[in-house]
């Protein structure tokens, strides 16, 4: 028993025991300063992975080739019965097509009449997706696209479909899109007959949930949801997905993108929405000639901004 | 003769961080995007632990430092405090790891567990603490259950494929050190 309790106080000696201390504290002081100033760490944590991860992007592809080829794999072994799924689904498509062709051009009428410009700036980036979180705790893939393809923070991003995410940490040659399904992303969101407005809140299943609806009542499940545009965080009207009722009776969302396989995502340029901040300009002249008249049309004006109206179409 | 042990060491240590480097890029591929109800044991603790309790030489604490920190910047997890109490739990494996040897394997596996439930309670204690948004309780639950119950598996395997057995009593390497 001495020589054993000898040996063990020869192993861990004292200074050992302070630098692990120190290593520690070290460690603890950076969690801390994250937890503080949060955003230098997280620009910190995007230059790693910006180094790291497309490093290892020679291995990937094939491992992720292999993984997928086994996958399909699988799906051939299923074709008769996928094959008559499909025909039975490309009858419904072409009726859909056909209403979907008279709108379209009912549309363009419409369109005409109205004098609609639409938004010229609503152009895209597409990447590839190189990465996921690695963890379950976690929802979010990395893209092969970056700051050197111009992508910003906070740029809403969409596979063919519907909306998948945002971005949220840009590296020189990869950004993280943070998907919808994680605990922590919250999209403000229209119901689209209704015209409700509700905050989209991940909470890690593949059917988020739906948070602050006004009026239950007046959501059935099927209901389209889009995004609101509120706050200037997305553009107005992307698809998210369809309303469905959980097995927890909370109106969930049944997302249109396809989180079976996120490959190629598409990274919106968002341009910053145009603020109209100063309304009483809208009504009487920015300079007027004398300053007295300026405070009445201004009070007008401000219980309710001009050119923001309620969403309700 | 003081070569080769060191090689051995030297050997150990870049077997450990290649075995966590690969688990680490297994995890980043792109196969899974969807959330799962359940979590997946946490491999590269696993190993960490197995080989601090069999074979503290070969996993010095710097490694396990930058393994972890590695860890967390890449699976976006809070920098730092998971690797500090990952770090903590080896120092105590490590002093334990002379009286760990002699014990039958379920009582080696119990105080593995215990720890393994120590620092993931004190791990979502100090996130709460500080207000950080956490994942669903049953994620953490299922992955820390499956991550203990996985632990035979990893010892076995570190030890049929690597080597990594627990020293009998005295003995000794080449250099004729008591391990």
């Amino acid at each position: 028993m001495a020589r054993d309790r000898n040996a063990q106080e020869d192993f861990v000696s004292p200074v050992r025991r302070l630098l692990i201390g120190v290593l520690v504290l070290l460690l603890l002081g950076l969690f801390l300063l994250w937890r503080i100033d949060s955003p230098r760490v997280e620009r910190v944590r995007a230059e790693i992975i910006d180094r790291v991860v497309p490093s290892f992007e020679w291995a990937m592809a094939p491992v992720t080739g292999l993984a997928n080829l086994v996958s399909d794999f699988q799906s051939y072994q299923r074709l008769a019965e996928q094959n008559r799924d499909l025909r039975r689904e490309l009858q419904d498509m072409k009726a859909w097509r056909e209403a979907a062709l008279q709108l379209e051009q009912e549309n363009a009428v419409l369109r005409d009449l109205n004098n609609v410009r639409l938004d010229p700036e609503l152009t895209w980036v597409t990447g590839v997706v190189l990465a996921d979180s690695g963890s379950p705790f976690r929802q979010s893939v990395l893209l092969n696209v970056g700051a050197r393809d111009g992508i910003l923070d906070g740029w809403p991003v969409m596979d063919g479909i519907g909306l998948a995410g945002r971005i949220s940490g840009v590296g020189q040659d990869s950004s993280r899109v943070l998907l919808l399904t994680d605990t922590s992303s919250r999209i403000p969101v229209t119901i689209q007959p209704s015209g409700q407005r509700a905050i989209l809140a991940g909470d890690n299943t593949i059917a988020p949930p739906l948070d602050f609806i006004e009026d239950p009542d007046s959501i059935r499940p099927g209901d389209r949801v889009v995004t609101s545009g509120d706050g200037g965080l997305f553009p107005a009207d992307i698809l998210v997905g369809q309303v469905v009722r959980g097995t927890d009776r909370r109106l969930r969302l049944r997302l249109a993108a396809d989180f079976e396989r996120l490959e190629f995502l598409r990274v919106l340029r968002s341009q910053q929405a145009e603020r109209i901040d100063a309304t009483g300009a809208l009504i009487a002249p920015v300079t007027p000639p004398d300053p007295e008249p300026q405070s009445a049309p201004a009070e007008i004006a401000e219980d309710r901004p001009v050119g923001d109206g309620p969403g309700d179409g | 003769m003081a070569e080769a042990s060191r090689r051995r060491i030297w050997l150990g240590r870049g077997i450990y961080a290649f075995l966590c480097a690969g688990i680490m890029f297994l995890h980043l591929l792109p196969m899974e995007t969807m959330p799962r109800r359940w979590g997946s044991p946490d491999f590269v603790l696993l190993i960490t632990l197995a080989w601090a309790a069999r074979r503290p030489d070969h996993v010095p604490a710097l490694l396990i430092a930058t393994v972890f920190l590695l860890s967390d910047m890449l699976f976006h997890r809070p920098p730092g405090l998971w690797t500090a109490l990952v770090l903590i739990l080896t120092e105590v494996l490590r002093t334990r790891a002379r009286s760990l040897r002699v014990v039958p394997f379920p009582l080696e596996w119990l105080g593995i567990a215990a720890g393994i439930v120590a620092i993931t309670l004190a791990y979502r204690v100090v996130l709460s603490l500080t207000v950080v948004p956490q994942a669903p309780l049953g994620l953490t639950l299922t992955q820390m259950m499956l991550t203990i119950l996985a632990y035979p598996l990893v010892a076995l395997l570190s030890f049929l494929l690597f080597g990594v057995s627990r020293p009998a009593q005295g003995e000794i390497d080449s250099l004729g050190n008591r391990l």
